[in-house]
């Protein structure tokens, strides 16, 4: 609470919030990291739980800014990171659509132009006119992906949004996902599920503890990340791995 | 592809300078007409779903509010002092201008915390709520105008024709009140007490601002109100409804004046604790 009150009015003097240096009590949820995804490249993260994978998309997605270092991006960005942000349970499945385009940037005349290809892709029936608390989690999933889809972004970020989808609209997402590579759109994507990361992904960044362990070839990233998770339960492992740098990145140093 | 291009670095906000910055939430507004109105119907159908009452919520709080002054005044236990009307076409037309402030302050204070999730997953202008939360507050003093009107009717009072004017006599008010909203919402984000003591706060503004009440001609409160700005937001369009005039007109201008200044200084804050307010909701 104080370091937040001194941050703002740090900030609102116009003076530095000097964040770039740890107080007590706090930690780097990202630390060194750096990487590229180009133009039409599906690249997705993988990593357990607290290594800071939905920390690097929320500063993708300009909601945290860095302390240290810069981040680029060309284009419009769009993002789903929480399954139903900007979801109303009162309100019914068209209301959401509407509030849910809003929120994500689209205008009027553009929801009006896709709203019905919205509804078409979620696919929830007679259900788009009751109120969305009766929805299950994956109807919520169905709708918030065709929204965030429907935006039609240059870069689209998701946060393992898919893990309650059915199989269904998995296999459909998954498709739709490769024509936003077919048509020059990136994604970046984070995921628990390896084998949809090997078989979408272009790149994989594996996140460990904070820091970048790994980054490279979708498949073989995800092998190693399995391999690694597999060696951990049989208690195969030692406490520090050395990084290793895989020939034929660009690794931008900031 | 689109040609835009973002760059975030440390301290974002304060690196692009000050006119940059006013344009960049001047744009952020302009730009997001059709967000702001999404997020107004959605808090305004949200209020009166699964509610019996509905609408008629924003005629009960003024109707016991002024009931409880009159009962009071008849008991000798009040004195509201004197005033050339029928008090509760006074005291109506104070309560709907002063639920404008306090419902206005109070709903864009909490107006962040309630995005809750919103606010640390979804990129959109955080601006959008407070001013939302002010679009309900005159949304329901528009609500019991028309208890107003029936009480005109009533009491077979008809407006000056300069009445009109009043609309516009609100908007330091409504300024004013966004002003505070912005900085009392950032705040109440940071540290959750804020929101928990404003009920009793406007309370006590309530009772020390002549609302339901003529302005004392002795005593201490007379000296308060001269520093009031609300006693001058809320009288002077009171005054120029019921009698066509403007009282305490050099008050009402350095009040209107300081409104417009403050509520530019709290905006520009705002704006710039946007991402604090993602890091510590």
């Amino acid at each position: 609470m104080i370091y937040g009150l001194t941050d703002i009015v740090r900030n609102t003097a116009g003076i530095s919030a000097n964040s770039h240096r740890l107080r007590q009590e706090e930690f780097w949820a990202v630390d060194d990291l750096s990487f590229q995804v180009s133009q039409g490249e599906i690249f997705g993260i993988i990593g357990a739980n607290g290594s800071g994978k939905s920390t690097v998309l929320k500063l993708l997605n300009g909601i945290y800014w860095p302390d240290r270092g810069k981040i680029t991006l060309r284009g419009e960005v769009r993002a789903l990171i929480e399954l139903a942000a900007g979801f109303h349970p009162l309100l019914n499945g068209r209301e959401n659509i509407l509030l849910n385009a809003a929120i994500l940037g689209l205008k009027k005349g553009d929801i009006e132009k896709n709203i019905e290809s919205i509804i078409e892709f979620a696919g929830i029936g007679e259900f788009l006119d009751r109120p969305a608390k009766y929805y299950s989690l994956g109807m919520w999933v169905r709708l918030g992906f065709s929204v965030a889809l429907h935006t039609y972004p240059d870069i689209l970020l998701l946060d393992e949004v898919l893990a309650y989808a059915d199989l269904e609209f998995h296999r459909k997402c998954i498709k739709s996902l490769g024509e936003q590579r077919e048509n020059g759109r990136s994604v970046v994507i984070v995921s628990h599920d390896l084998t949809m990361m090997r078989q979408l992904c272009d790149t994989v960044l594996w996140l460990d503890g904070s820091r970048m362990r790994e980054i490279g070839q979708g498949r073989t990233v995800c092998d190693r990340y399995e391999k690694y998770v597999s060696n951990t339960m049989q208690g195969k492992n030692r406490i520090s791995f050395p990084l290793e740098h895989i020939p034929g990145n660009e690794l931008e140093s900031t | 592809m689109h040609d835009s291009k973002l760059i975030y670095m440390p301290d974002n906000a304060i690196r692009s300078g000050f006119i940059p910055l006013l344009k960049n939430m001047v744009r952020d507004l302009l730009n997001n007409p059709w967000l702001i109105w999404q997020i107004f119907r959605r808090d305004l159908s949200v209020m009166y779903k699964q509610s019996l009452l509905g609408i008629f919520w924003a005629f009960i709080l003024p109707l016991i509010s002024v009931s409880t002054f009159i009962i009071l005044n008849r008991a000798g236990l009040f004195f509201i002092g004197e005033i050339q009307l029928p008090y509760p076409l006074f005291a109506i037309v104070g309560i709907i201008f002063w639920q404008i402030f306090s419902q206005g302050l109070i709903g864009s204070t909490y107006s962040l915390v309630n995005a809750g999730v919103l606010i640390n997953k979804v990129n959109f202008p955080r601006e959008v709520l407070v001013v939302s939360a002010i679009g309900q507050a005159i949304v329901s003093s528009l609500i019991q105008t028309c208890l107003l009107c029936i009480l005109f009717l009533y009491y077979h009072f008809s407006p000056p024709w300069i009445a009109v004017l009043v609309p516009l006599s609100l908007i330091p008010l409504i300024l004013f009140t966004t002003g505070l909203g912005f900085i009392f919402s950032v705040l109440n984000a940071v540290v959750r007490d804020i929101g928990a003591i404003f009920s009793y706060i406007m309370m006590f503004l309530l009772f020390i601002t002549p609302v339901l009440y003529a302005r004392p001609t002795e005593g201490f409160l007379v000296v308060l109100n001269t520093y009031n700005p609300l006693y001058y937001l809320i009288s002077v369009p009171r005054n120029l409804l019921f009698f066509g005039t403007i009282s305490d007109g050099i008050g009402y201008i350095v009040t209107s004046i300081a409104a417009i200044l403050l509520f530019i200084l709290c905006w520009v804050v705002f704006h710039l604790a946007g991402v604090r307010i993602a890091e510590r909701i």
